[in-house]
């Protein structure tokens, strides 16, 4: 995942927090799918920043004590699930 | 009869109604009306599809998902009868077909109809749950079929429980506070279609502020009796599949209610040894977690 380019949520998916969660409801598969704290933060940030991934993960770094590379990483890896699963779209900014 | 906090009165057929009823309550009349379908001008119709164990399909005079409160439409069960909703009137009409029996028109229009009708409305939420009440809290059982609601609350009913609902419980929001709404007076604890079970005197006609949704979840006849609270999208599942209606134009609008709901309401999941000489142990569990 190339963290230049920019993500959108898919129209078929509604998404609530739920103690701390974010909940996921994809109408086209009707799977759900739960993040935890971590992947919360990533989803909202998301949300955010209109899915601009430089700036998601300028967020992420203020708010995680994490190596950059790790960091980078991670997100590149959780966007890469979403885009799997057609949580996400990708496209160029 | 009080059915999801009205008074619903069967007119043609009075030897269905209990005579219970409040004045403070709206009443909905059930009349028998012949032609109903054409008589409303209802002029689309879906395909048939089954339905506790018959065939039925949906006539309307928009689609459904234009639907708004002054929405009338109806439900067609083949050989059996046809309703209708009047929403000028608010009056349930229905015909008779040539399998009609007064028994099976009280089953479709306490079962099924009704409870569409006030979804489709926006007046309730509707879940497909049992519940009682322990000390005035009503409380809900959550499960999968033959995951064991209405064994549990049978025996919650034989402990001297009012009963609110032995298949579907409308629920009210407001505010913060989520109300449950009694259905009416009947609980199957067999399985058998198309009807509705034994008439229940202790039953709970009153809305109160919902307590918590117990989950049950199987465990071996010899496991321990277990509660924990769920958290999360552990709490979401709970309610998203006690889904009483499935159309698609609602999906978002429920999800939104009941993740909504999952903030406010306690939800514990159960595990249940599947032993039936050992529920009195998960009963005395669930009234010890819930006073």
């Amino acid at each position: 995942m190339d963290l230049n380019k920019k993500v959108t949520f898919a129209d078929t998916v509604f998404a609530q927090e739920v103690d701390g969660e974010m909940v996921l409801l994809d109408m086209n598969s009707e799977n759900y799918f739960g993040l935890d704290e971590v992947g919360t933060s990533i989803w909202q940030a998301i949300e955010k920043y209109e899915g601009d991934l430089q700036k998601v993960l300028s967020d992420l770094m203020e708010q995680y004590d994490v190596e950059d590379e790790i960091l980078k990483k991670d997100l590149r890896s959780f966007v890469d699930k979403l885009v799997e699963n057609g949580l996400v779209e990708v496209k160029e900014t | 009869m009080i059915v999801f906090n009205r008074n619903l009165l069967f007119v043609n057929e009075p030897q269905l109604n209990d005579h219970l009823e409040k004045h403070s309550l709206e009443n909905i009349f059930v009349k028998e009306t012949p032609f109903c379908i054409e008589h409303h001008n209802l002029t689309l119709k879906t395909g048939w599809f089954p339905m506790s164990g018959q065939e039925a399909r949906y006539h309307s005079t928009i689609p459904f998902h234009k639907a708004d409160t002054a929405f009338s439409w109806g439900l067609e069960i083949k050989n059996v009868l046809t309703l209708v909703w009047d929403a000028q009137k608010c009056e349930i009409h229905y015909s008779k077909a040539e399998q009609y029996a007064p028994e099976r028109l009280r089953f479709w229009v306490l079962h099924t109809f009704l409870p569409l009708v006030l979804e489709l409305e926006r007046s309730y939420r509707i879940m497909h749950v049992g519940s009682v009440e322990v000390g005035n809290k009503p409380i809900l059982f959550s499960a999968f079929s033959f995951g064991g609601k209405s064994t549990l609350t049978d025996y919650f009913i034989q402990k001297g429980h009012p009963l609110l609902s032995d298949d579907s419980l409308g629920i009210e929001k407001k505010g913060d506070i989520y109300y449950a709404i009694p259905s009416y007076p009947f609980h199957r604890p067999y399985r058998k279609v198309e009807t509705l079970g034994y008439y229940v005197k202790n039953f709970s006609t009153e809305p109160k502020p919902l307590h918590a949704v117990y989950t049950l979840e199987k465990a071996e006849p010899d496991a321990s009796v277990s509660i924990e609270e769920l958290k999360g999208i552990e709490k979401f599942k709970a309610f998203h599949y006690s889904s009483f209606i499935d159309f698609d134009f609602m999906k978002k609008e429920r999800f939104e209610f009941f993740t909504e709901m999952a903030k406010h309401i306690q939800v514990y999941k159960v595990t249940i040894p599947w032993d039936l000489k050992r529920l009195d142990e998960v009963y005395r569990k669930i009234i010890e977690q819930t006073t």
